[in-house]
């Protein structure tokens, strides 16, 4: 009969036939998951298909679906290449006609037709079931009708899961070539299939607890979530690009045939050994130490114990690692004490090169040259949070000197956790690269910097205000909050085309464009308390809807999606520095909605923020709430005031919302309000806000009165 | 003929395999033994092809085994310890066999399905081991090996089944110059099957040879005189000697001429040769009555 060789020498097609039929059982699986959680389903909704059922099928957004990928490449792996795993079955397969090469492509390509076949047959059923789901795109920002189950769009997700799989299916194999038991190989092929990603977030970790001004950016969620097609789906809009299809494909094809050559090196006596390679052993030792003393170490972190966590989760994940690659609890003999030694030198550079900053992370402030642009965000720094973002030269450098001058008071700054601003400073680069940091910091860090006061007065800081110049009016609605605590509606002027009440708006924007352009930085960061609260909601018209297309909801929206409009938000805490507002206020008999007395009985100066007999607890909103049962008498360290008149004077002109410009709390005084309320048939007085007050601000009459009621 | 020339093996810190020479004839049944941890598996491990030599050659007609596709379709072997793929029946199994030797006979599968009794459609894992080796020789012998490599063959087979196995075995042998090695710890069933010895120790072989050969020149003598005086025998080669009451036993290697004419020249009351079993023939050629010797027994 004629020999078989040639055939067997590259690939067996009765072995891969064989393994499609033993192990039939796990595609078999893999399919009625993929019904289940997206045919199912849509059959039973196929009336009225909802676009986000198509969405989720298409962006590999479905939990079932990345269920069975992983599922389909990690059994198969495990399946295929067992044989490997016994001595039995070890000798017997290599004592049969096929080479390893043959034994290897047969069995890897079964495997992988194993895997796929279930994506593929599922992918078939959703063409058959194609209907027409219209959905809004946004292109360009313009908003278009689409249909997102299409042809296309199901052959596009079949090729997308090709590549999950067969990347995936790689790491498995490859798993399986160097470990020595299936356990193992199951484990291992999860494992690495996450190694990088987990690597990548430990490593993330340790920059976020060390790296004093680390920040995740969406670049650095990118990489880690890019190393793996897998998790690749999981970011944006879920749909992986083509060209990144080919990276993901050529590295399983790198992966593979590297695993090849290992394959074609394994020493086959090594069956149920944990490890077949004596390297493999200390680096699956070396990860389970790393990841053990990583994370028991960052989670002591959080009480001031990080060293002793790190060592103590070394020692734990060395005991463990040792006993999963060696298969004994005996454990405890000189060479495993030389590699204990080895690991533990390792995660000591590791961790003292974080805390110590030796690749110089803190330190590092780009070359002004290579800046395209600075920008500065910080919540109660911008008004209308808009970031501000600064490309002229001399900007850049100021934000540049900014930067340096919080570097070197890093030691001062970096274990800040008190009261102050939170300040992102982002880089674009003229590499096109990116660079962020966050910054915790006390009040005075910004107060007192000269850079940014130039900054913030240099034309450049005006330009994001002057996005309210370019508002469309009857598109533009402004609501008007009466700041603090308030039971009053608040004044809302709508959308609208009446010209006399768009008049009004844009006579109030122009008066609050003036107020920002003129607002010094000293006023932008005073910490004065808000007398007025005002919020601008912008809308951007789209086209009208089709009067067939079903109601749709786009699931990611950047911004509040309602119907044919795109809205942006911007929120603006009035002080008394807004002159020209306040002014626009008065004129159109607005004034009722400034803070006041209105609602509160009586204030309370005192130079303590809680009386002893109060209780407090954390009120959402309001700050700290308390109540007391007794109405205070002025003396004894605090000063009753009941007059509105000058309680109001003293929250519109006097009060502070922060201790931003104190020393110390000890040098300001506390302006806590009052109001009655019943409360289970007794009477008791609630606070409705809290201020602090400059003692040597304060208007004349009410200076003599805090001397005289609370002077020690 | 199969071939093996200067083969060594280590496995991590230990040597399994010292150059290591064995020479199998065609149409011959070589017996493999040795004690445990000899290194015997080691060595059919190598000549399966499974394992990767660190140095020397193993040949089947010339041809090396290791990636030897074409030596492998000729090649049966059944190892000590057995594997069938999950959930198969022998049916399944022949039929992949089938597919991947060139020259399975289905007569021979068929025949001799029905001589040893087996169940086809019953899955191989609910057989006793016992049965699962007969599988194994009926699958593989069905392939019409040239060469046959058994690992303690028949181990767990009842007394008519370990005859039907040989005789298929010997037929074949005898019919196909089929070339065969086994492995096995049954001495006294390897004496009455096998062409040549060869002796594992320690993963050296320390004897090979033709067990008629083997047997010629080694003996067993009891003998006595009617004195009591002391014989030194020194033109003997005296492997082992005994004195029971009046009469001495000794193991002497050397032709059997050769001995009787020394002997008889002490002009003994009783002189009587007697035929070594293989069992005595490896006791006293390995040295003695050792704990090591003595554990390969039976």
């Amino acid at each position: 009969m004629k020999s078989k060789a040639y055939c067997s020498n590259f690939f067996s097609v009765p072995l891969a036939m064989e393994n499609m039929k033993r192990f039939w059982a796990i595609g078999v699986v893999g399919l009625l998951v993929y019904l289940l959680s997206g045919v199912f389903p849509l059959i039973l909704s196929y009336d009225e298909i909802q676009p986000y059922m198509i969405e989720s099928i298409m962006n590999n957004h479905n939990p079932g679906y990345m269920a069975a990928h992983l599922f389909l490449a990690i059994s198969s792996a495990v399946a295929v290449f067992r044989y490997l795993q016994t001595t039995g079955s070890t000798s017997v397969m290599h004592a049969m006609p096929f080479s390893r090469k043959g034994l290897y492509l047969s069995s890897y390509w079964s495997g992988l037709k194993l895997a796929y076949l279930p994506a593929f047959l599922n992918g078939l059923v959703l063409l058959l079931l194609k209907t027409p789901v219209i959905q809004t795109v946004y292109v360009d920002n313009l908003p278009i009708q689409t249909n997102i189950y299409t042809t296309a769009a199901v052959l596009g997700w079949m090729a997308e899961v090709l590549v999950i799989i067969t990347f995936m299916y790689s790491i498995a194999v490859f798993a399986g070539m160097v470990t020595g038991s299936v356990i193992l190989h199951a484990l291992t092929a999860l494992g690495f299939n996450f190694l990088l990603t987990a690597l990548y977030g430990t490593f993330l970790g340790y920059s976020e607890i060390y790296f004093f001004g680390f920040t995740y950016n969406q670049l650095i969620s990118e990489i880690a979530l890019r190393l793996s097609p897998y998790t690749n789906v999981l970011q944006r809009e879920g749909v992986i690009q083509p060209k990144a299809w080919l990276v993901y494909m050529a590295a399983a094809a790198v992966i593979s045939v590297g695993t090849y050559f290992i394959y074609k090196k394994r020493p086959l006596e090594k069956a149920t050994d944990s490890t077949v390679f004596r390297f493999m052993e200390y680096f699956i030792s070396f990860l389970v130490v790393f990841f053990g003393s990583s994370l028991i170490g960052m989670v002591f972190h959080e009480y001031d114990y990080g060293y002793a966590g790190y060592i103590f989760g070394g020692i734990l994940g060395f005991l463990i690692g040792q006993m999963i690659v060696k298969k004994t609890m005996k454990i405890f003999d000189l060479e495993n004490l030389k590699a204990f030694v080895v690991f533990a030198a390792i995660m000591a550079v590791i961790v003292v090169g974080f805390s110590m900053d030796a690749l110089g992370y803190e330190r590092k402030v780009p070359n002004p040259d290579s800046v395209a642009t600075a920008t500065i965000s910080s919540y109660n720094l911008t008004p209308g949070n808009m970031p501000s973002a600064f490309s002229e030269k001399d900007n850049i450098q100021l934000a540049l000197d900014f930067h340096q001058a919080v570097i070197d008071g890093r030691a001062e700054y970096r274990d800040y956790l008190g009261a102050g601003f939170n300040v992102t400073l982002t880089y674009e680069l003229s590499s096109g690269r990116q660079m962020s940091r966050r910054y915790a910091l006390p009040y005075a860090a910004i107060m007192d910097s000269d850079a940014l006061r130039q900054l913030y007065e240099s034309a450049e800081a005006e330009k994001p205000a002057e996005t309210l110049a370019q508002f469309h009016i009857p598109n533009t609605q402004i609501v008007l909050y009466p700041a603090g605590y308030s039971s009053k509606e608040p004044l809302t002027m709508h959308y609208t085309d009446d010209d006399a009440s768009n008049l009004k708006k844009q006579t109030l924007l122009e008066a609050l464009l003036l107020d920002l352009k003129e607002m010094t930085f000293a006023e932008l960061v005073s910490g004065r308390a808000p007398v007025l609260q005002l919020e601008i909601l912008h809308r951007t018209k789209t086209e009208d809807r089709t009067s067939d297309a079903p109601v749709e909801t786009y699931p990611y929206p950047k911004e509040k999606e309602d119907g044919n409009y795109r809205y942006e938000s911007y929120s603006y805490s009035i002080t008394a520095d807004y002159a020209y507002t306040l002014r626009w206020i008065s004129d159109n008999e607005l004034s009722h909605l400034l803070i006041s007395a209105d609602e509160r009985d009586f204030a309370v100066i005192s130079r303590q923020c809680m009386a002893k007999d109060e209780e407090s607890e954390e009120m959402w909103g309001y700050g700290k709430y308390s109540s007391i049962d007794v109405k205070p008498q002025s003396g004894s360290g605090s000063l009753v005031l009941e007059d509105p008149s000058t309680i109001t004077l003293l929250l519109r002109d006097y009060a502070q919302r922060d201790l931003r410009s104190f020393d110390s709390e000890a040098d300001a005084l506390c302006l806590t309000l009052y109001r009655g309320a019943d409360y289970q048939d007794y009477d008791m007085y609630e606070t409705t806000d809290r201020y602090y007050l400059n003692e040597g601000d304060l208007p004349e009459g009410i200076r003599a009165e805090t001397d005289r009621y609370l002077s020690d | 003929m199969i071939q093996v020339k200067g083969l060594c093996k280590s496995f991590d810190d230990f040597t399994a395999l010292s150059d290591l020479n064995v020479h199998v004839e065609t149409g011959s049944i070589y017996g493999l033994i040795g004690v445990n941890g000899s290194g015997k598996t080691t060595l059919i491990k190598h000549l399966t092809g499974v394992y990767m030599p660190d140095a020397g050659q193993i040949e089947y007609d010339g041809e090396d085994i290791y990636e030897n596709i074409g030596v492998k379709e000729r090649l049966g072997y059944i190892p000590d310890d057995l594997y069938f793929f999950n959930s198969y029946n022998i049916r399944d199994m022949a039929s992949f066999y089938r597919k991947i030797y060139p020259r399975w006979n289905e007569p021979r599968y068929q025949a001799m399905l029905q001589e040893f009794g087996l169940s086809e459609r019953r899955k191989i894992s609910k057989f006793s081991k016992g049965m699962q080796k007969q599988a194994a020789f009926i699958l593989t012998m069905s392939i019409m090996p040239d060469y046959l490599i058994l690992d303690e063959p028949i181990d767990g087979l009842d007394p008519l089944i370990r005859k039907k196995v040989w005789r298929y075995v010997v037929s074949d042998v005898a019919e196909r110059q089929m070339t065969v090695l086994v492995s096995s710890h049954n001495l006294r069933e390897m004496e009455g099957i096998c062409d040549y010895i060869g002796i594992l120790s320690g993963g050296r072989m320390m004897i090979e040879r033709d067990l008629e050969e083997l047997k010629t020149d080694i003996h067993k003598v009891q003998i006595a005189f009617k004195d009591q005086q002391d014989r030194s025998f020194s033109d003997l080669n005296i492997l082992h000697r005994e004195k029971r009451g009046s009469v001495e036993l000794l193991i002497v290697r050397d032709s059997g001429d050769h001995v009787k004419s020394v002997l008889k020249k002490e002009d003994p009351a009783v002189l009587d040769m007697l035929p070594l079993s293989l069992e005595e023939i490896f006791i006293y050629e390995m040295g003695g009555e050792s704990s090591e010797i003595q554990s390969i027994l039976f």
